[in-house]
């Protein structure tokens, strides 16, 4: 007995060493620094020799320290030492670039945190199709990743330092996640984007990120990343561009607005207005008659005003005027975008989707010939606003 | 010697059942031929799926405490008996298989990129075979307390999905023609409420001799709900990229992220995966190691485990040539392959048994 | 990695046998015997590169053929 009793304990002795061989995952076993964690990538085509060019940040983890931006050491880019190292991978097409990576790194790539994929403008020319589907298949990309599309060259965004954050990469999807916060530009997301592709009528948008030089008060100048429009699709290739005004139109719609502010003139006179948004909520209302599409935006928004020049106290007539001002400030905006996409003939808000949801028996005929029947839908917008708070003051600080 | 003397309990089948349905369900959505109306065609499913139970429900409640295996030996005779036994434990074995192969390949290919799937997939029959070997009672036992946290896991996940959810995504509602969406039901009755056709394997141990059918019923109504639940959270999240992804769950998952402090949580997910993957293959090759015992009149299923385990991981490493056959096969023409098994034979056999007038009380079979 | 696979068969084996041997079941180990064995031969044929027929194919298009889908 004593001796199958110990034979027992030496068999599980080894089954329990062996285990352990197992569960560390020999094959699999990921180690940090044999790793190279990309934080974002470029992609760039050459015009002129048609040279795929793929630029990306790992990250440097010995490097990244508490990533204050800002702080009082500024360096010739403005900021502080990047923790990111920055390579490029050239071929003829992306497989064959991404295929040249093992002549010239020590260490395996991992996407898992990658934070932002950026296209140049050369790619969104040409199509971006090759590059979403290739992201799409590998496993390690993630369906809420940034998309970007560069003013001009990926690889300039991917070299810019900004002073931001540690990661460049970091900071900017951080920038494109606040814009979208504050109701500037969208940000889209890999899912987002593939869907948009999958869908028949809409079109698919992308942020625009381009370099700004800004010149700080003591005269030195610095590279800012800055956003600065939404790049519009047909299917996979860019056919044009909303400026602030016109994607905030587009915000409005597609019922993505959270923070941001409204400027309107004041009814007295007084100069710039300004309210902030609290609440907004919009609704798109297709109506299909006699094969006529007419479509109701409805859009209901509350705020509070914040900046206010005159000198009225307030009443309930002043902020009726305020709130008329503002329903033709967010109809502007609408109207812009709305004009634009019917300029490049390119149904960004959804439309189309909206009229598959509730006409679905004519929806085959209307989706093969969208085309021609964007053009010719009736758009009625309406915006209903309500100021709520005036916030602490509610007569002008000046002598009564 | 009895082969099996443990007892369970009607709560400890129900959770087994209810694992078992989970199955690989969770990883690939049943009914997914119907885009974003899945879950439509998965609430038929299950409704089609009662009724098919109901028939070899009726079967085990004839003979109460035999296992299918007993039943055809008395219904048909010895030596048919033993055929239709045969072909009845080739089903599950070949179940298994699929099961494994569906397995081995998600975790290969999102997970554990690198590793073989013949090492994942000794490890995972090795532990089947071990919790096996000690019998029902501790695989019940098992199901208990990992299967219920499987069912609050996967209920959790779809509500932390909530803020990435679009409701616009579910309409139009029957976006598809209405043959395709039964079609779609159909294969979500099969795969996977129908194969509870394997616990005509174990309704012969339960404790109590009460019917058979109300803890399918409220097992395939649990499982059921809360995959309709899963995979309507898949459309929600996924839009019409739902139809393109392969594994819809684990990426509808990986777009979770609150206050990026509760983000990735795809891997605990996947961990789950694991329990449901492991109840069924285990329930599965139970059924099949008994089946066999009981048809050769061996003393005890434990020698027969092993090789019979070793036997399903080649035929999951060899029975498909590429993910893209597999999942042509499950969704194409596995709803009428198992047809025969779930409810042709079990209908035959229980038309035969009233015929037969059995069983008798007291004195042999004809 | 043959011999891997020898090797783990042989504990198989070690593990079965002599329990089987000792309470003399026979029928028992007849059966374990020949499944052991099918085991056996179909890996080390699975090893060596040789071409299993894929079973769920086979039976797919059986399938389809007679269903005409």
């Amino acid at each position: 007995m004593k001796k199958k009793k110990q034979l027992r304990m030496f068999a599980v002795a080894m089954l329990l060493t062996s285990l352990s061989a197992f569960i560390s995952g020999c094959w699999d076993s990921h180690d940090l620094n044999k790793s190279a964690i990309t934080a974002g990538i470029g992609f760039d085509i050459d015009p002129k020799t048609g040279e795929h060019l793929i630029t990306y940040q790992t990250i440097i983890p010995s490097k990244v320290k508490s990533s204050s931006a800002g702080s009082s050491d500024e360096q010739t880019g403005g900021g502080i030492a990047p923790a990111v190292n920055l390579d490029h991978l050239k071929g003829t097409t992306w497989l064959e670039a991404l295929g040249n990576y093992g002549t010239q790194e020590n260490r395996s790539v991992f996407f898992s945190h990658n934070q932002l994929d950026i296209m140049g403008k050369e790619v969104a020319k040409q199509g971006v199709y090759p590059v979403i589907e290739h992201a799409a298949r590998i496993t390690q990309s993630r369906p809420n990743n940034l998309l970007l599309i560069a003013q001009d060259k990926a690889s300039d965004i991917m070299a810019a330092r900004d002073g931001m954050d540690v990661i460049p990469a970091i900071g900017i999807a951080n920038e494109v996640k606040q814009s979208a916060e504050f109701s500037k530009f969208p940000a889209v997301t890999r899912l987002e984007f593939a869907n948009r592709l999958m869908s028949k009528t809409t079109a698919p948008i992308l942020p625009i990120i381009g370099i700004f030089e800004e010149t700080a008060p003591e005269g030195k100048t610095f590279n800012k990343v800055r956003i600065k429009g939404t790049a519009v699709f047909k299917w996979d290739k860019m056919v044009g561009e909303l400026n602030e005004q016109e994607s905030r139109g587009l915000l409005w719609v597609t019922n993505k607005i959270k923070k941001g502010f409204v400027v309107i003139d004041a009814p007295d006179g007084s100069g710039k207005a300004s309210l902030t948004i609290t609440q907004a909520k919009s609704k798109i209302i297709p109506q299909l008659t006699d094969g006529k599409i007419t479509i109701n935006v409805v859009i209901e928004e509350q705020g509070d005003l914040i900046e206010y020049k005159g000198s009225k106290d307030m009443d309930v007539i002043l902020l009726k005027q305020f709130e008329e001002r503002q329903d033709e400030a967010i109809q502007n905006e609408v109207m812009a975008a709305l004009n634009k996409s019917l300029a490049l003939n390119a149904d960004v808000f959804g439309f189309g989707e909206a009229v598959h949801r509730k006409y679905k028996k004519e929806w085959q005929d209307i989706s093969s010939r969208w085309d021609e029947i964007y053009l010719d839908i009736e758009v009625a917008i309406q915006v209903k606003t309500h100021i709520n708070e005036t916030g602490d003051i509610s007569k002008a600080i000046i002598p009564q | 010697m009895a082969l099996e003397a443990g007892r369970i309990s009607r709560f400890q089948v129900i959770m087994l059942m209810v694992g078992f349905i989970f199955g690989t369900s969770v990883i690939v959505s049943p009914a997914r031929s119907a885009g974003h109306d899945a879950w439509i065609a998965n609430l038929i499913g299950i409704m089609e799926a009662l009724l098919i139970a109901g028939v070899f429900c009726a079967l085990a409640n004839q003979f109460k405490d035999k296992t299918l295996v007993e039943i055809n030996d008395l219904v048909y005779g010895r030596i048919l008996g033993k055929a239709f036994s045969l072909i009845f434990i080739w089903y599950l074995f070949h179940l298994s298989a699929l099961v494994l192969t569906v397995f081995s390949r998600f975790f290969v290919t999102e997970i554990y990129l690198a590793t073989p799937k013949t090492v994942i997939l000794i490890v995972f029959i090795a532990v089947c075979a071990s919790t096996v070997g000690r019998g029902l009672e501790v695989l019940a036992r098992c199901s208990m307390v990992l299967i219920s946290l499987c069912i609050l896991v996967i209920i959790n996940d779809a509500f932390l999905a909530i803020p990435t959810m679009d409701i616009k995504n579910l309409l139009p509602i029957v976006d598809i023609p209405v043959e395709k969406l039964l079609w779609a039901a159909h294969s979500a009755a099969t795969f996977p409420f129908a194969e509870t056709v394997a616990f005509t394997m174990i309704f012969a141990f339960m404790n109590n001799h009460k019917g058979r059918y109300a803890p399918l019923a409220m097992a395939i109504l649990i499982a059921g709900l809360t995959l309709t639940l899963a995979v309507a959270r898949n459309s929600l999240v996924l839009g019409s990229m739902e139809s393109a992804f392969e594994y819809p769950t684990y990426l509808a998952i990986q777009m979770i992220d609150i206050g990026d402090t509760l983000s990735r949580l795809e891997v605990v997910v996947a961990i789950f995966f694991i329990f449901s993957g492991f109840i069924k293959v285990s329930v599965l090759l139970y059924g099949t190691v008994l089946g066999l015992a009981q048809v050769f009149k061996l003393r005890s299923y434990r020698p027969v485990i092993i090789p019979v385990g070793i036997l399903m991981i080649i035929l999951a490493l060899t029975n498909v040539g590429s993910s893209t056959e597999l999942y042509a096969f499950v969704n194409n023409e596995f709803p009428i392959y198992s047809l025969p098994w779930v409810f042709g034979i079990p209908l035959l056999t229980l038309i035969v048994a009233k015929l037969r007038k059995l069983p008798q009380t007291g004195g042999d079979q004809l | 990695m043959i011999a891997l696979l020898l090797l783990g068969f042989g504990i198989v084996a070690l593990i079965q046998i002599p329990g089987l041997v000792k309470k003399q079941w026979w029928w028992e180990l007849i059966i374990f015997t020949i499944l052991w064995l099918s085991g056996l031969i179909l890996s080390v044929l699975l090893v060596l590169g040789v071409k299993f027929p894929e079973t769920t194919t086979i039976i797919g298009n059986m399938v389809s053929k007679l269903f005409g889908i």
